[in-house]
């Protein structure tokens, strides 16, 4: 066997004599040696039956992940249950716009019921003296709008149902604005505007002059159920 | 008490048995007691830093994870470290031979007092090494850590633990045989 001369050789001189300085003079008193075991002992008994002290780094991991997931989900649910005016209502409305179909008539449809919910939830807000809820939620509807028409233009049959479906807004905007609060007295009228504009732009598209529509302000069609065409319906002054 | 069932002892310990550390600590305590008193010196110093050192490796277990590096590793660069806080605040390093003062198993006085005498001898000598040769004799002969474990503490490669504890030897040898050549001429120098 060769030997390696860089390990420790017990026989050698100078080793030996290292073993010994450890041994008499490095070497703990055996009353310090109680002392220490007993602190040492106390400590690791408390931590021990303390429990969470002693978690490892895996379950550390997944307790984290759980609290992460547990936030996510929270983060969620107060998304999409946020009332308009609380501080994650814009995320909500974002969150409902990206999740809208992609297909034309689809998108238009949902499109459609987001505009209905915005006008509900304004009505809801008004109904509890919410003035920043309600112009939260008219200020998500005149964007709306505005998406809507982006996309349903050149349309007929889009355009059809999104006239109906402002004519019905119309009136309930109107109705809406003898009751909201002051403060949202400003939001209703941008609403109203917005949707008056928007049905004059539906009837230049389809080929119609903005005096063609008639009404409390550009005509709202009461009886108009909302989203279906007009010619579905009867207008006020037609006999069905 | 061989490296996997440390690691059987540290998982035991990491979920929480404090008996499983009492077993660690009772493989681990002398060791780490006289390499601490071989940096700090004064014994209730040694004692102290022993039981914070323990207390530390106590607080960080749950962190630890084997990965390759040894437990004993992992405890004395624990211990190095709080060497290293503790000298740098005391701003003081008690000589090895002021601790040289325990009683020996030497049984005649006459072979007690050589022992002493070799024993102070070695304690100068030491001070003479670099501070590297000096941790290095402190963890490989003091702590009876290996020499990949020595270089785990010291953050080096095991071939240079390898050679400084060569070097470290060697200048030992030089310092204890020119004592051993002075100390005739001294008695000579006493019996004139």
């Amino acid at each position: 066997m060769i030997e390696n001369p860089f390990e420790p050789k017990p026989a050698d001189d100078v080793e030996r004599l290292l073993t010994a300085f450890a041994a008499a003079c490095l070497d703990p008193s055996p009353a310090a040696t109680d002392r220490t075991r007993g602190a040492v002992m106390a400590a690791a008994r408390r931590r021990g039956t303390g429990g969470g002290a002693f978690f490892g780094g895996r379950q550390r991991l997944a307790a984290a992940a759980l609290l992460a997931a547990a936030l996510v989900i929270g983060m969620a649910g107060a998304t999409f249950a946020a009332a308009p005016g609380s501080p994650f209502y814009g995320l909500r409305v974002w969150v409902e716009n990206a999740t809208l179909p992609t297909e034309a008539n689809a998108r238009a449809d949902a499109q459609l019921a987001l505009l209905r919910e915005r006008l509900a939830e304004a009505e809801a807000a008004s109904l509890s003296g919410n003035a920043s809820g309600v112009a939260a939620a008219l200020a998500a509807y005149r964007d709306e709008v505005a998406d809507l028409l982006a996309t349903v233009d050149g349309d007929a049959l889009r355009l059809a149902k999104l006239e109906a479906a402002l004519g019905t807004h119309l009136v309930a905007l109107h109705a809406l604005a003898s009751q909201v609060p002051e403060q949202a007295q400003d939001a209703i009228q941008n609403a109203i505007d917005r949707s008056s504009n928007a049905v004059d732009r539906v009837h230049e598209s389809q080929g119609q002059g903005p005096d063609a529509s008639s009404g409390p302000d550009k005509s709202p069609k009461p009886d108009h159920t909302p989203g279906g065409p007009p010619g579905d319906h009867p207008t006020p002054g037609q006999q069905p | 008490m061989d490296d996997e069932a440390i690691e059987r002892l540290v998982r035991a310990a990491q979920r929480g048995d404090p008996e499983a550390f009492g077993r660690i600590f009772d493989h681990y305590y002398t060791p780490l007691h006289r390499y601490v008193a071989s940096r700090v010196g004064r014994p209730s110093d040694a004692e102290d830093l022993t039981q914070l050192v323990f207390v530390k490796a106590l607080e960080a277990l749950p962190r630890y994870e084997a990965r390759g590096i040894p437990f004993g590793g992992w405890l004395f660069r624990l211990a190095r470290n709080a060497v290293i806080d503790h000298v740098r605040t005391r701003h003081e390093h008690a000589g090895l031979e002021v601790v040289a003062q325990q009683p020996t198993d030497a049984d005649e006085p006459a072979e007690r007092a050589e022992l002493h005498g070799e024993l102070d001898a070695l304690a100068r000598a030491l001070e003479t090494l670099t501070a590297e040769q000096r941790e290095t004799i402190a963890l490989r002969f003091f702590g009876g850590l290996s020499a990949r474990e020595a270089a785990e503490v010291m953050g080096k490669q095991e071939g240079t633990i390898r050679g400084l504890q060569f070097r470290a030897i060697a200048a030992l040898r030089r310092a204890l045989d020119a004592e051993t050549a002075n100390r005739p001429k001294t008695k000579d120098n006493e019996a004139t």
